[in-house]
């Protein structure tokens, strides 16, 4: 099994920060996810990915699609940590949007 | 201590290793049926061949693609073209056969492996109107799931040659899981062989495709 672990802190909202692009090869799994809010307000994570999909039997120009895979809300202050069953399909990025900063997140993704 | 990783490493690998051929002292020796003469591969039908040489050589390819959608994968010496993705795994040289162990990533989508220009696939019954085909509300499920040949450990063993027909592995994404990622994994056993003048005691039938359809 191939895991990816990390941990980041995040000052800046509004944008789609992309926190890890997965190896072309590989789905991921998030299995555990650990997040700090340490704003003054609550925050809502919006875990999302952005690709362009292939070229398919039926789509033949394909655009840039964003799917949202996991959204979380987190009170002023509080952290959070989910470890057990897995919490989001990944395909091709890990991404968050924030709309309170600053925030940590910690996780653990499976490579599959 | 780290003899012990090395043998678990080794165990580890005896899956796929145990499947496939190679020279001396190995599963050495192959056997084409008469059926490839008939189809235009006089060098190699009827005949008996010894393996000399042999190397694995892993490739894997991926896409991303919508749900209840399809995208193909062509195992021959073509190029992509939209929604046929070329793989070239075929040898160019006659007197050089490959074996190609197919496995897959998990994922929520089907594959029918066939050779479509003619009808002829893997997984089809013996009335005519039962082979696989995604337009068809439950005959799309005349098909493989990534769980029956898993990438560590596949099940789908195919042969080829120069020139041979193209091998064609139809992936289609389940209905209702938004886009999906198809990643098949190959392991391409490319063989030298010799051909022999006795029939050795041992070898494997090396079947041509008309021969494993599913119309039998």
């Amino acid at each position: 099994m191939k895991k990816i672990q990390n941990a980041i802190s995040l000052t800046t909202t509004g944008d789609n920060t992309i926190i890890n692009a997965l190896p072309k090869r590989y789905a991921g799994l998030l299995k555990r996810l650990g997040i700090l809010n340490g704003a003054a307000s609550d925050c809502v994570f919006r875990f999302k990915e952005t690709f362009t999909p292939d070229v398919s039997g039926k789509v033949a120009n394909p655009g840039a699609v964003t799917r949202e895979r996991y959204v979380l809300k987190v009170a002023a202050g509080d952290s959070i940590d989910i470890n057990g069953e897995p919490i989001a399909k990944f395909l091709h990025q890990f991404a968050v949007n924030i709309d309170q900063q600053p925030v940590d997140i910690s996780y653990d993704i499976e490579l599959e | 201590m780290s003899y012990e990783l090395l043998s678990t490493l080794q165990v580890t690998g005896v899956g796929w290793r145990n499947k496939i051929h190679g020279p001396r002292p190995g599963r050495c020796n192959l056997y084409f049926t008469p059926e490839w003469a008939k189809r235009g591969y006089e060098w190699c039908g009827g005949k008996y061949f010894e393996i000399v040489r042999s190397i694995i050589v892993p490739y894997s390819r991926t896409a991303i693609i919508p749900a209840d959608d399809y995208i193909d994968f062509n195992l021959s010496n073509v190029d992509d073209r939209g929604a046929v993705k070329g793989v070239k795994l075929y040898p160019e040289a006659q007197g050089r056969v490959h074996e190609i162990l197919i496995g897959f990533k998990p994922g929520d989508y089907l594959i029918i492996p066939g050779i479509p220009s003619g009808k002829e696939f893997l997984l089809a019954l013996s009335d005519t109107t039962m082979y696989p085909d995604i337009a068809d509300a439950d005959r799309k499920y005349m098909a493989f799931q990534p769980e029956d040949s898993p990438e560590e450990d596949p099940n789908i063993n195919l042969w080829a040659i120069k020139d041979y027909d193209a091998w064609t592995l139809r992936c289609y994404v389940l209905d209702g899981v938004g886009h999906e990622k198809i990643t098949v994994s190959f392991k391409v056993v490319k063989h030298e062989v010799k051909e022999l003048v006795k029939p050795p005691e041992t070898f494997t039938e090396v079947k041509h495709h008309s021969e494993i359809a599913g119309l039998w």
